[in-house]
């Protein structure tokens, strides 16, 4: 599904991501761990065509193609998912608005026909209920005056709605309470499918408490210092980031 | 001395034999202001970025209209059933009768300087100063409109069309909400297209106790005009006054706005939303004045400019030494939408009491590369998630329009006008 071959990327004229080699098959859900600074924003980042870095050296291959040379949308539509870890507000946009432009971008470029209002709401309101987002918030402006955990639950809302092939969860967890953290994890695994690849992103273990990955990656300096199973995640847990870095790391 | 400021021709339009002497004052007052102060320059600094030396070559002489029939029905095409009571103006002139309806009495200006001086004396050219185009429309205006509405009326919002069909022209409207009167007025200022014409209009409004008024204002000429307008606000206790201002079109369009909150516990809100494209030029200047206590007041302004556009907000409030419980906010935003669109904003606050909550901000910029990104990231065109973000920046203001039909033309236009408007018309229902 994913394949990620000695990728480098700088920002600013600084070296980032240092030759970061990943693959990631079908149906299985990869967490990337690591300090902060080590490169986990910037890979999710790169991944999705966010502008602002050089890919100086290497290839990421999705689905068969080459994704770097495309642009956002069109990695999106070819089913590329970022849920950010900080989503914007757009007030004046309804999500309702936002969210039929974006599927039926999508569907358009997969050869379906767009969903009318009504078919559209319908798929809404049943996509909703996975991680109990209410009507209200379905209605209102794109994320407008949304709590921390109301906006991390529209993202996965959108991810559920646009089922892509690839979903990179950037620090999903991070300013959720314990309570939201369950419900977004819970959104997350009812999507779990053996044609969906997962990429979780975190600092902390935490949330692979509720979303058991398959393999855990340490990515430290710009590059993938350790790759294991979910075990991998507890030690690191327990011993903090240290043994990679050098020096103590909260 | 330029062919608009002849001293001479000024003397001799701005002679009506017809004029309460008091009017003739008053137009000999603003004819001798205007001449000695000449147009403003940059010096001045209420035009310091507002050009107006091309209108050096233009002549005062009022554009005569022998019909108004057909620019009224230019306009009737153009507007479409907006659910409004309309009273056109061509030229600043009435075309057609105004049937009476109970609470509201509407007349034209030179009928009732003829038929009833007495009740414009102390109102007319005294809300609204007559310093440069005010002056100018002050010492020529030949007619208008004068509108006084009472409690009891209780019909359509009133729509008041004005078409510029020619070169130059002078509107004039007197506006009188008596104690506890409620409606909303529209003021459209078209021209017809393919000329190059100056309106220079005024309107003077006055809110008794408890009066309540809701003004849409809308700036919409063809890419030859220009239009210098100059609206006076006068509010008693307990009054409410909105203004919405909406510039579209035109080469150049300035509105300056004078609110003076004169009794306690009045209200004055001034919204505006701009749209400037190719080489337009939209300013607005807005100062309220709160003489008396208790008075709240918000402002904001938001504006798109595109191309290689200008735009100029230059806000006042003033805060009357004395008074209490003062709340002020003033907001102005910008969104840049070329490297090559200028924009020039000033908020300002000058407060001389210390009983008040009060704030100002301006902001200009681009869209947002970050909301950008996340629009394309879930699989939208660039184009149309700018058009998205574009028209999402300006909305708030519209959606506050209360006579639904005209909101919705206006909502349209501005799509017309938008790259990839199109594309966003869903959004805009």
């Amino acid at each position: 599904m994913l394949s990620i071959k000695n990728l480098h990327a700088t920002a600013d004229g600084k070296s980032i991501l240092k030759g970061i080699n990943l693959e990631v098959p079908a149906g299985e859900v990869h967490a990337i761990m690591g300090p902060n600074g080590s490169g986990k924003s910037t890979l999710s980042h790169v991944l999705a065509g966010r502008d602002g870095y050089e890919i100086t050296e290497g290839e990421v291959i999705f689905d068969g193609e080459s994704l770097l040379e495309k642009k956002p949308e069109d990695r999106a539509r070819a089913g590329v998912f970022l849920a950010f870890q900080y989503p914007v507000e757009l007030p004046g946009v309804s999500n309702v608005y936002f969210l039929k432009a974006a599927l039926n971008a999508v569907r358009k470029s997969r050869g379906e026909d767009p969903l009318d209002a009504m078919d559209f709401m319908k798929l809404a309101r049943e996509k909703a209920k996975l991680v109990e987002l209410d009507d209200g918030l379905v209605k209102r402006a794109v994320n407008a005056g949304f709590s921390g955990g109301e906006k991390k639950r529209n993202e996965i809302f959108q991810m559920a709605m646009l089922e892509p092939k690839l979903a990179i969860l950037d620090e999903t967890d991070s300013g959720l309470d314990i309570d939201a953290l369950a419900t977004v994890s819970k959104g997350v695994n009812a999507l779990r499918d053996e044609a969906r690849s997962m990429l979780i992103i975190t600092h902390y273990q935490r949330l692979l408490d509720y979303i058991e990955p398959d393999v855990v990656h340490v990515l430290v300096n710009g590059q993938i210092a350790r790759t294991g199973d979910k075990d991998l995640a507890k030690e690191l847990e327990a011993n903090g980031y240290a043994e990679f870095t050098g020096r103590a790391v909260s | 001395m330029s062919a608009f400021l002849d001293s001479q021709g000024l003397a001799t339009l701005g002679t009506r034999e017809s004029d309460p002497a008091w009017l003739t004052a008053l137009r000999q007052e603003a004819s001798a202001g205007v001449v000695e102060s000449g147009l403003p320059t940059g010096k001045t600094e209420a035009w310091r970025y507002t050009s107006v030396r091309a209108l050096g070559n233009q002549s005062v002489a009022a554009a005569k209209t022998t019909s108004g029939n057909e620019a009224v029905a230019w306009a009737t095409e153009l507007l479409g059933d907006d659910g409004t009571l309309k009273l056109f103006l061509v030229n600043g002139v009435p075309v057609g009768d105004f049937a009476s309806v109970a609470g509201l009495s509407v007349s034209s200006l030179a009928d009732t300087l003829k038929d009833a001086p007495d009740t414009l004396q102390g109102r007319l050219g005294k809300i609204a100063h007559s310093e440069f185009f005010a002056g100018i429309n002050s010492a020529l205006f030949e007619d208008g409109l004068v509108l006084r509405v009472n409690a009891k009326y209780q019909g359509l919002p009133i729509h008041i069309v004005h078409v510029a069909d020619g070169n130059a022209s002078y509107p004039r409207l007197l506006v009188e909400v008596e104690p506890n009167g409620n409606i909303s007025i529209v003021e459209t200022y078209l021209s017809k297209p393919g000329q190059d014409d100056v309106c220079t209009a005024v309107t003077e409004v006055h809110l008794a106790d408890g009066a309540r008024l809701e003004h849409l204002r809308v700036m919409e000429g063809g890419d030859g005009s220009t239009h210098l307008g100059t609206l006076g606000v006068l509010q008693d206790r307990n009054s409410t006054y909105t203004s919405r201002s909406v510039a579209m079109g035109g080469k150049l369009s300035r509105l300056e706005i004078e609110a003076r909150m004169a009794g306690p516990g009045a209200e004055c809100n001034l919204d505006g939303m701009y749209h400037a494209i190719g080489s337009e030029h939209v300013a607005h200047h807005t100062l309220i004045t709160h003489a008396d206590s208790h008075g709240a007041s918000t402002e904001e302004y938001r504006g798109l400019i595109d191309d290689r556009a200008h735009a100029v907000f230059d806000g006042i409030i003033i805060v009357d030494q004395g008074t209490k419980g003062t709340s002020a906010h003033q907001q102005n935003h910008n969104l840049l939408l070329s490297d090559t669109a200028t924009v020039n904003t000033k908020p300002h606050l000058e407060i001389d009491s210390d009983d008040l909550s009060a704030s100002h901000g301006a902001t200009v910029g681009s869209v947002n590369p970050d909301h950008l990104f996340f629009l394309r990231a879930r699989g939208i065109d660039e184009n149309h998630a700018r058009s998205i973000l574009t028209f999402s920046f300006v909305r708030s203001i519209l959606d506050r329009i209360e006579v639904e039909a005209v909101k919705e033309r206006l909502i349209a236009r501005l799509l017309s006008r938008l790259p990839y408007g199109d594309d966003i018309a869903e959004l805009a229902k």
